[in-house]
């Protein structure tokens, strides 16, 4: 049986920092793993990999066994899987990327910095509804419409079209509200929306798409 | 059918086929080689190591092989055993395919040096000097940041190859002039000055040149004069400079020219008047092979979206699409029934010219042991490994990593029935 909430597994404890590499062929990559327990006993986690940008890329499916330990890291270079075993302060096994494997070989040095994955925030009522707008990008008009609601959860979501020479349905994976500033963030796409609430019916800010930028005004459509 | 009529077959087809003594084939870059490819792999019969990358694309004269490599060196190797024959420094890496014409190999090099070397030793005949070579350039360049900084193109892998017709030599340049000079003494007959690099490789027929440049025009020069008799607008990209530019070089049959361009189209112009007759368009992917033009087809590849077409050339309707699984710089050519073509994760494609059918495939030892996982395990370009960012030096140190995999830029070639090839791993393949 699976124990993703047992925490002490054979007497050993996942918790901590892990350092370590993976062998890649002709290149060893760094990686630091930190496992720590939520409020609910839940094995979380965070994955840091020196010189790849990536810093605090939250864990998934951590599955503990025995003395096997497997979790992955979905927004780490397209994809990442590990399996290994633990054995006291050693966790070796091997790694997986978009079907290559290779060995990895972490220590464990110290307590966990577990850092938790941003989420969406609420926004305010007025926030709510429908947005109309539009921006220009390489001489080309773009139609923008943004419906944002909070859900049960007390997150907000955001449904965002963005009509150029077709009509382009963008994923958002997070809201976040900070003071008047809100930004929409998009994985897939790589876009982003920074907008500053103005009051009476605006949002004014800038779409950013890699190198790419432009303002942005969005304006109260239905509610 | 009796020998003599063998044997006169034999002249005819010698006498109207191209030869291989220059990139494509010869002076129109049809890419159409006097030569049967095999339609099955055997074996590699011997691999020739040098100190650098060879994207530089082998051609033969008397069964000896030229080519040039990154280590800076034009080379000179028995096609039958692999042996060196001489070897001729230059200043810089040399990502050119020479031309041999009257027993004279002309080549360019990094180093901004054109030379002509002595066929039989490598004694240097005469060399000259243009105004300096360099890569292609711009400002936050395939999207790289910051966008103010200016990024040297890291896929401008080639220099431009010479075309030699009556006694002159003409090739392009990074200082963004098309030269012709005197074969015989290196003198400047003329130049043309285009407004960014020019690193495709003319192409010759009826008197005129054809030839692309980095400023997004495709040129058609008077061979006499070194006047311009006409140009074409393909697209520009002023923002992030990846949707523009003459990569690709040009192929002229039948009145008609064809070349690939870094606004994702393949063009079919008038030869006599530069007036668009179709264009194929390839959704954002560059089209940085060089045609090949055999039987009405016009066969090229894709980068990004790494396929394999063949098209109706009067057309330009399709008529064979294939999915390789990495970007097609390397350029096809049509040896017999096969088409030949090298694929940026290490492999040497043989295709069927009819069907497109892949026929052998040939991998690199190099891109066999997928340093750093540069590809995925369907030998597909592993992106997120190798591009992890887009900022600063990610960009170029990204396409390093990814080109240093065994990655095969160089064109092949057909010799009595050998398959010959460069790799970016050093060596110059011979196949059998």
């Amino acid at each position: 049986m699976l124990c993703a909430a047992g925490g002490v597994v054979s007497g050993q404890s996942l918790a901590g920092r892990w350092v370590g590499s993976v062998q890649i062929p002709e290149f060893s990559l760094p990686l630091v793993i930190d496992f720590a327990r939520d409020n609910a006993g839940e094995w979380v986690g965070s994955a840091i990999l020196p010189g790849r940008g990536i810093k605090g890329a939250e864990l998934r499916e951590i599955k503990v066994q025995g003395g096997t330990v497997s979790f992955a890291i979905p927004r780490a270079l397209g994809g990442l899987t590990l399996r290994g075993r633990m054995s006291g302060d050693a966790l070796q096994g091997e790694m997986n990327q978009a079907g290559n494997a290779a060995p990895f070989q972490l220590r464990r040095e110290g307590e966990a910095q577990y850092e938790p994955p941003r989420r969406s925030t609420s926004i305010r009522k007025e926030m709510e509804g429908e947005w109309k707008g539009s921006y220009e990008l390489l001489g080309y008009p773009r139609q923008v419409t943004l419906k944002l609601a909070n859900e049960a959860s007390g997150a907000a979501k955001a449904d965002l079209v963005i009509v150029g020479k077709r009509v382009n349905q963008i994923p958002v994976d997070l809201v976040i509200l900070d003071g008047d500033f809100l930004l929409l963030e998009s994985g897939a796409t790589q876009i982003t929306l920074e907008l500053r609430h103005r009051g009476s019916g605006l949002f004014r800010g800038t779409f950013v798409q890699g190198p790419f930028e432009a303002e942005v005004e969005l304006r109260r459509g239905e509610r | 059918m009796s020998v003599q009529r063998v044997c006169a077959l034999l002249l005819v087809l010698a006498v109207h086929l191209p030869a291989q003594n220059m990139f494509r084939g010869g002076e129109q870059r049809t890419g159409v080689l006097r030569a049967q490819a095999p339609r099955q792999f055997h074996r590699v019969k011997w691999r020739f190591a040098t100190g650098d990358r060879v994207a530089s694309s082998p051609v033969v004269a008397w069964g000896v092989l030229y080519f040039g490599s990154d280590d800076g060196n034009i080379y000179a190797v028995d096609a039958s055993s692999g042996r060196q024959k001489w070897k001729r420094a230059t200043g810089g890496p040399v990502p050119a395919t020479p031309a041999v014409v009257n027993g004279t190999v002309y080549a360019g090099s990094y180093d901004g040096k054109f030379y002509a070397l002595d066929a039989a030793s490598g004694a240097v005949r005469w060399k000259f000097s243009t105004e300096g070579e360099r890569r292609f350039e711009g400002k936050g360049l395939h999207g790289w940041q910051p966008r103010k900084q200016t990024f040297p193109d890291p896929f401008d892998t080639f220099l431009s190859s010479p075309v030699v017709v009556n006694g002159v030599v003409y090739f392009g340049s990074g200082d963004g002039h098309l030269y012709a000079l005197d074969a015989a003494t290196g003198d400047a007959k003329w130049k043309f000055q285009t407004g960014d690099v020019i690193h495709a490789s003319p192409a010759y027929a009826n008197g005129t040149l054809f030839f692309g440049s980095w400023d997004s025009y495709f040129y058609a020069v008077d061979t006499a004069s070194g006047k311009e008799k006409w140009r074409y607008h393909a697209g520009e990209d002023p923002v992030i400079h990846n949707q523009q530019g003459f990569q690709s070089s040009p192929a002229v049959v039948d009145g008609v020219v064809y070349t690939g361009c870094r606004d994702s189209n393949l063009y079919a112009l008038d030869a006599a008047t530069g007036k668009e007759k179709w264009k194929f368009f390839n959704g954002g992917s560059w089209v940085i092979t060089s045609p090949a033009v055999v039987n009405g087809k016009v066969i090229f590849g894709t980068s990004d979206t790494s396929l394999f077409h063949v098209a109706d050339a009067a057309t330009g309707k399709e008529l064979v699409k294939k999915q390789t699984k990495a970007y097609l710089f390397s350029s096809p050519v049509v040896a017999g029934d096969v088409v030949l073509v090298g694929v940026l994760n290490g492999t040497l494609e043989a295709r069927d010219l009819e069907t497109g059918e892949l026929l052998w495939a040939f991998h690199t030892e190099t891109s066999k042991r997928n340093a750093g996982w540069a590809l995925t395990s369907e030998r597909k370009i592993n992106g997120p490994m190798l591009y992890p960012s887009g900022w600063r030096e990610a960009g170029p140190a990204g396409a390093h990593r990814q080109f240093s995999n065994g990655a095969i830029f160089s064109t092949p070639l057909v010799h009595e029935g050998v398959v010959f090839v460069g790799s970016n791993d050093g060596f110059l393949y011979a196949i059998e």
